[in-house]
């Protein structure tokens, strides 16, 4: 009884495994998790811009207040910040770019 | 028509008030210790059996387990697994707070929603890596801000910017958590509010909104996770940054 009703899986199972290991067969990936940009990424290089101008805004801001120079560091910071959100930006791009070149396999260091 | 904001509003449980402080025990602190329980039941449950072949318990765990030493490994490098219990306690953490928020409770609170939590969260990544950077090579970490082959001239420009498109990462580590979960549950409510406008004239027409809900709801889910990810994903670059220098 138990001999007829043995499940098929271990006859062909390396085979199924192969099959399925098989990196031109994984589904998830081949429909686009990683490699290709998500809609996240475009919202990321645009928080990164706003990030680092507002963070150059608030630490002019808060140096201008602090050692008493009204507005110059102000304006200081605004540029600083701006330039810094574009380099922050600049780089999430080229990790994504990364990350594509690597068909999706991680993150990718920048 | 409901509020779609009220969901953020945090109330007092506990009024506690030292020296001029105001530290009530709130419903947000009270879904921060629900989340660390879930978090610490799912642990010990998880790996209490020690099976050969996992249950299904023992396989979540085991998948979260295998996904953030992935990730860690994969983004920080091997150096970087010895930080691991400091990371996948940050992924579970913050997702257990996006995932017990998507709990239909009356009483309900997404403690990720609110920009003070996550920016304290990022400002302990951002603190921490950077002690680290400068426990690990002393005062030749500030060499990570002189960008490689500049000529010397442009130094002072660039240096300055360097230091601030450093020091603006956990505003935008912040932002990025807190503003997907504020958009995505107040998205919710707004639509699920739209169903019982909508429904007290007509009742048929109400099935638009119902479904553009259940969409959003499957949605929400996936950028619960997905904001988890990205939060440790981002905290183990910046480790690769602190630790390697590239």
């Amino acid at each position: 009884m138990a001999g007829e009703k043995r499940p098929p899986a271990f006859d062909d199972f390396d085979a199924r495994l192969a099959k399925l290991r098989r990196p031109d067969a994984a589904p998830e990936r081949a429909e686009g998790g990683e490699a290709r940009p998500r809609w996240g990424d475009g919202l990321q290089v645009g928080i990164e811009l706003v990030a680092g101008l507002g963070g150059g805004l608030l630490l002019g801001w808060a140096f201008d207040s602090w050692l008493g120079t009204a507005p110059i560091l102000l304006v200081v910071g605004f540029v600083l910040g701006a330039a810094a959100g574009m380099l922050n930006a600049w780089r999430w791009m080229r990790r994504l770019e990364a990350r594509m070149r690597d068909g999706g396999s991680g993150e990718g260091s920048p | 028509m409901a509020d779609p904001l009220h969901q953020f509003e945090i109330h007092r449980l506990v009024p506690i008030q030292i020296a001029g402080l105001d530290l009530s025990f709130t419903n947000s602190s009270l879904w921060m210790l629900i989340a660390v329980g879930c978090a610490y039941w799912l642990l010990i449950a998880g790996t209490r059996q020690h099976a050969l072949v996992p249950g299904r318990l023992q396989s979540v765990v085991e998948l979260a387990y295998e996904f953030v030493a992935g990730m860690v490994r994969d983004n920080a490098g091997k150096e970087g697994m010895r930080y691991f219990p400091l990371i996948f306690t940050l992924f579970l953490f913050i997702l257990m707070g996006n995932m017990l928020g998507m709990l239909p409770l009356p009483f309900g609170f997404t403690f990720t929603s609110h920009i003070i939590v996550t920016f304290t969260l990022a400002l302990g990544v951002f603190l921490g890596v950077t002690i680290l950077g400068f426990y690990l090579h002393g005062t030749h970490f500030l060499t990570f801000f002189v960008p490689h082959g500049a000529p010397k001239v442009m130094l002072p420009l660039l240096v300055p910017i360097e230091v601030l498109s450093y020091c603006v990462r956990p505003i935008s580590l912040s932002v990025r958590l807190f503003c997907n979960m504020m958009a995505g549950h107040t998205m919710m409510k707004v639509f699920a509010g739209f169903i019982v406008t909508l429904f007290s004239y007509w009742a048929v027409p109400a099935i638009a909104p119902l479904a553009v809900t259940v969409a959003l709801t499957g949605f929400e889910f996936a950028v619960a996770f997905l904001q988890a990810y990205i939060f440790t994903v981002l905290t183990c670059i910046y480790l690769h940054d602190a630790i390697h220098m590239h």
